[in-house]
């Protein structure tokens, strides 16, 4: 067992994988010689050098494209968009392309992408660089999509997530890259379909991914010393969208709480609420309680951007609340 | 003298290492010149002096690591009272918690001294620096970007989910108990009667805890007696007289809405009321005969055959079986009869639905039922909703006739009372008879006193050659 | 900037002289128009569905492009792909089986008119968004380089493709990578309903590879000798020497842009101005001056093609329709690879 920060273990899958199989290249801006903006990438072009790991032009669309199209000629890409806020200049090639090219020509082709890129703010970088869209990609058939929040699960599923033979989006964070964990040695393989209780407890259920994971769990440690035992539920994976851990929670605690650093409205809170109003709505003693950003592009001042993205008190004073304490 | 800081290399800096001093002690430096190489958590990066003069003290070897802001070596001071390269940072060593984020070092960042440090302050020093290393060994980030989650009032992300579950409750005329669906399973698991639980939930809705309170009760007093069988009056459960001058009955929310929309009907609606009197010595007769035939649990009561006579004259009166609404009135297609159940301490209508298309037997079966669970608490909303007319029978207390008031959404009732032996005359002589009185009482805005006579008069009718109603 | 370039190419003076292959050029140009004109009255019948963009016109540039590729060099078209597809190999049948809707079409008939494909035949499809294909392209071309492979990619796209950004981005990679790849503009001079002089700053698109210091080349498209003549040097650039080009073929659709085109920007007199200089018909003079085709054999070719267009519909009417079940066949592909 090694503790890693979260860059370094996805630094350790890319290479575990690119030294296993030799059609997994990378691409992606500033990725090779500059190690990466995120250092992510850290050593590898030194290592397998410039054919493997492809600096591209800041050119997102035909980033996407070519990793598209170098899939389905045999290859395994797995392309970088440097945040999750540029990738929107290639969501034509990401949704029009990659989701949808396996089902319209019949199932005669297949796209064994991965589209790696962070998202969330809470730096002062400003409305462009600040944002979380992991629930459009979640909303598209034909994708899937994982947002680890640790780095033992990080490494597994961006090695699952290259294995995959469909177009993966890999949701990593900025605000996580440094963050430190135990991460399993030897072959470590986490599967894309499967969320789970990363915390127990009984009086109330929260969901979480990504960074806002960490903040769910500082919340818990909180309401513990209140008498309030939090079951934590890491949501990483989002499409398919693994309820079941959920469920069994609420129907064992009766309130649930979702929080994403993403904005609120039509998040990924409102299809777990959804999904739980369906499956578990008799096991409910209040209505879902959803959590995200505040609906505002995020702003550059720096006390304003703290109360605009979630944090653990919003987190302990919403528990509170959902059981009467206020 | 100025002093060189441990600068933020990267917006996710929060420690630096020093590499490299390009510069000994002593030496001169020039504004501009590349001073030191630090690195920081993504390169290493060479950082040119913003002063010139004499390199006078470094402050963090190279090796070592100090956070953004923290200073780490003076330019045009004092010179360092020792001349090789001091193993740990001495003097002002950067203030260095772990816990703090880069923004707030700079401003901690203890002033320069002039004069040689007392030995304990050095200690201290080399103590607060020492921890400075092993944060910076641990990685140099200790949170994720943009500072610890030092937040302890909820923000603007929290406040949405807050306004949802602190929202005042919202006064509706009291037609919906608020429960919530875990507690409402819970009570008809466990037989709790939900008029009765009061709920500590937003808005006041029923919550679990509040069910669960309920069943604790429950267990601790002693079973409530049921209501009697309508056919059994003497029974009735005696209510306490008063002790003190006053005793104050709190009404059940049941309660509450059944006065409110009575007040309502007889209020609203102008009522007018028609009385006949009904020959009812066939329909005894058929209803003995049928009995007689019958298993007793597949009995018929007189209350049937009034329900089915009512039913049937709907059908040939729609402008009857009609509602007022704003300004207009509501033909219904269905014949939906209300059934009045009085118990001691509520009234509930439980509702005979298609009454006109079901035979005498299922209405007596249903009728049964519906009762049945009006009485023991276990109907569903369903059963109360859809009538079109309603029946309210009297009948088994010795009452001559009455007048009742309608149920909404209807816009008649037919109050029934009991059937007597009285002299009647027939054929000019003078014989004994069973005659019944009901009362119809109208929402004159809907019919008007033709209609409502011609109605009575068809029930009366069908009551009195009551094989029509069992076709 | 050194860049080769050379301006329109009219009549091609030295012509491909054997008969075999000119006759192949002729048959499939004829089969071409014959399925075309033959989808469109099915698209009238309403056994066609959706949005229907029709190569009339335009089958120089089809059949003289592709037919110099081999079997394994891949082929990107866009929505106004029927013809492509059958000059890449794939059967009438299953094409018209496609326009159908049935499940025995080259994409099961989950793709319909504009998303065509087939692995086998290395028809990778069948784009509906403007320049799409042209990224995804690169990809294939990459694949090519990486593997160390000697293919070649072919993406053909219409004019109103080179003003859109990732005809930029794509053609910049495509020469800072060395790609293999050959991409082909059919300019039929009208994007939609718009004029080329005004959607395009540039009206002649070869001269914008200059761009990206690559190679640009125009060709009457409505000679098939000549696009296959210059299609084979293109095609021998990318493959030996990994130099992609930019090769404009000016031609031009007789019909709207698509089925649902009522055409009133164009005159009428255009439209016949064009079809004077018909692909097919000046090809199959050009053979009966050189005494390869008689009128009879033209007669006879025309009524072959006539027929496998004909089989191609019986087919696609006697094949099954989807089964609902298999709805959701196919969104993901199972299992892991290697």
């Amino acid at each position: 067992m090694a503790v890693l920060a979260m860059r370094d273990a996805l630094n350790q899958a890319l290479r575990e994988e690119m030294k296993r199989d030799e059609s997994v290249f990378l691409l992606g801006e500033d990725i090779g010689l500059y190690d990466g903006s995120f250092k992510v990438t850290r050593g590898l072009m030194k290592e397998f050098g410039e054919k493997r790991v492809l600096d591209t032009p800041i050119a997102e669309e035909v980033i996407i494209g070519t990793a598209i199209g170098a899939a389905m000629s045999g290859l395994r890409p797995v392309a970088e968009m440097m945040t999750v806020n540029f990738i929107m200049v290639a969501m034509d090639q990401v949704v029009n392309a990659a989701a949808h090219i396996r089902y319209m020509f019949g199932g005669g082709t297949k796209v064994p992408l991965v589209i790696r890129t962070p998202g969330g703010g809470g730096h002062q970088l400003g409305a462009q660089h600040s944002h979380s869209h992991e629930n459009w990609f979640a909303h598209v058939p034909g994708l899937k999509v994982v947002a680890p929040g640790t780095p033992a699960d990080a490494k597994g599923m961006l090695k699952s997530a290259i294995r995959d033979d469909n177009p993966v989006m890999f949701i990593e964070n900025e605000g996580t890259y440094a963050v430190k964990g135990e991460v399993p040695d030897g072959e470590h393989l986490v599967p894309l379909d499967k969320n789970e209780v990363k915390r127990a407890g009984e009086h109330i259920t929260i969901c979480a991914h990504s960074r806002m994971l960490i903040v769910a769990m500082d919340a818990a440690t909180e309401l513990e010393k209140e008498g309030i035992t939090a079951e934590v539920v890491d949501m990483r994976a989002l499409r398919p969208l693994d309820m079941a851990p959920v469920i069994e929670s609420v129907k064992k605690t009766s309130r649930l709480i979702t929080v994403e650093e993403g904005w609120r409205s039509y998040g990924v809170g409102s299809e777990i609420a959804s999904r739980v109003y369906e499956e578990a709505f008799d096991y409910l003693d209040a209505p879902v309680a959803r959590i995200g950003a505040a609906e505002v592009p995020a702003p550059y001042n720096k006390r304003l951007e703290k109360i605009a993205f979630p944090g653990k008190a919003d987190v302990i004073v919403t528990a509170r609340a959902l059981l009467g304490k206020n | 003298m100025a002093t060189v800081q441990m600068p933020r290399l990267s917006d996710s800096m929060e420690t630096g290492k020093i590499l490299r001093w390009l510069k000994k002690e002593g030496d001169e430096v020039q504004k501009g010149e590349p001073l030191v190489e630090i690195e920081s958590d993504k390169a290493n990066i060479e950082v040119e002096a913003y002063a010139s003069g004499k390199l006078s003290k470094i402050l963090v070897p190279e090796g070592e690591s100090a956070p953004i802001g923290a200073v780490i070596a003076e330019i045009g001071g004092e010179a360092n009272a020792k001349a090789d390269k001091p193993a740990a940072p001495q003097g002002q060593a950067p203030a260095a918690e772990p816990k703090q984020g880069a923004k707030t070092s700079s401003a901690d960042a203890p002033k320069p001294q002039a004069t040689k440090p007392e030995a304990h302050v050095a200690q201290a020093d080399k103590a607060m620096a020492g921890t400075a290393q092993v944060a910076a060994e641990a990685g140099g980030e200790q949170y994720p970007h943009g500072g610890p989650d030092d937040r302890t009032e909820v923000g603007a992300a929290g406040e949405a989910a807050l306004n949802v579950i602190r929202r005042p409750s919202q006064q509706e005329n009291g037609e919906r108990i608020k429960v919530s669906p875990v507690a409402r399973r819970l009570a008809e698991e466990q037989n709790v009667d939900l008029n009765r639980v009061k709920g500590t939930g937003p808005g006041g809705r029923i919550q679990k805890e509040d069910v669960e309170a309920a069943v604790q009760q429950a267990s601790r007093q002693p079973a409530v007696t049921t209501a009697p069988a309508a056919a059994a009056p003497s029974q009735r459960p005696a209510t306490a007289r008063p002790k003190d001058a006053v005793e104050v009955v709190e009404l059940s929310k049941l309660q509450t809405t059944v006065a409110m929309r009575l007040a309502q009907s007889k209020f609203s609606a102008p009522h007018f009321y028609v009385t006949s009197e009904i020959a009812m010595d066939d329909a005894v007769r058929l209803r003995q005969m049928f009995n007689e035939a019958v298993d007793k649990s597949d009995a018929i009561s007189l209350n049937d055959l009034i329900v089915k006579a009512v039913a049937l004259a709907l059908t040939k009166f729609p402008e009857v079986n009609a509602s007022w609404a704003d300004g207009r009135i509501e033909r219904k297609r269905d014949v939906n009869i209300g059934i009045a159940v009085g118990l001691p301490d509520r009234l509930i209508v439980p509702v005979l639905r298609n009454a006109d298309q079901k035979s005498l037997k299922e209405i007596a079966t249903e009728s049964k039922q519906l009762i049945e669970r009006a009485r023991s608490n276990k109907a569903s909303a369903q059963d109360y909703l859809g009538n079109t007319f309603s029946i309210s029978n009297l009948g088994m207390y010795d009452v001559d006739q009455f007048t009742a008031i309608i149920n909404p959404p209807d816009s008649g009732i037919l109050a029934v009372g009991s059937i007597e032996d009285k002299a009647v005359v027939q054929g000019g002589q003078v014989v004994p008879g069973k005659r019944m009185r009901v009362t119809l009482s109208v929402d004159h805005r809907v019919f008007y006193g033709v209609t409502a006579a011609q109605f009575l008069q068809e029930v009366k009718r069908l009551l009195q050659s009551p094989m029509a109603l069992v076709l | 900037m050194k860049v080769e370039q050379r301006a329109a190419e009219s009549r091609s003076k030295a012509a491909l002289s054997d008969k075999e292959t000119l006759l192949k050029l002729y048959r499939e140009m004829l089969l071409v128009r014959r399925f075309e004109e033959k989808t469109a009255e099915m698209y009238q019948a309403a056994k066609i569905g959706g949005f229907c963009h029709l190569n009339i016109g335009e089958e120089a540039t089809i059949v003289g492009t592709i037919s110099a590729l081999q079997p394994k060099d891949y082929v990107y078209s866009t929505y106004r792909e029927h013809g492509h597809a059958i000059a890449k190999g794939i059967e009438p049948k299953a094409v018209m089986a496609e326009l159908f809707g049935k499940e025995t079409g080259t994409s099961h008939g989950r793709g319909g008119s504009m998303h065509l494909f087939s692995q086998e035949h290395r028809f990778y499809g069948g784009y509906a968004i403007v320049g799409q294909a042209l990224p995804i392209a690169c990809g294939s071309g990459y694949a090519i380089n990486y593997k160390g492979t000697n293919e070649v990619v072919m993406s053909i796209f219409g004019d109103g493709a080179t003003n859109i950004g990732a005809f930029h981005e794509s053609l910049n990679v495509a020469k800072l990578w060395h790609l293999p790849i050959v991409f082909v503009c059919v300019n039929n001079l009208y994007g939609m309903g718009t004029a080329v002089n005004r959607a395009s700053a540039v009206t002649e698109i070869w001269k914008k590879a200059c761009a990206y210091d690559m190679t640009g080349e125009r060709v009457d498209g409505m000679d098939v000798l000549a696009v296959r003549r210059i299609t084979d040097q293109l095609v021998a650039k990318a493959r030996e020497k990994h130099e992609p080009s930019l090769l404009e073929c000016v031609t031009y659709r007789y019909r709207g842009h698509s089925m649902s085109d009522p055409d009133t920007y164009r005159g009428k007199e255009e439209i016949k101005e064009w079809q004077t200089r018909d692909a097919i018909l000046s090809l199959g003079e050009h053979m009966k001056k050189q005494k390869m085709l008689t009128d009879q054999e033209i007669q006879r070719i025309d009524e072959e093609v006539t027929a496998q267009v004909e089989d191609a519909v019986k087919f696609a009417e006697e094949s099954p329709d989807p089964d609902p079940k298999d709805l959701y066949r196919d969104v993901y592909a199972d299992g892991e690879a290697s």
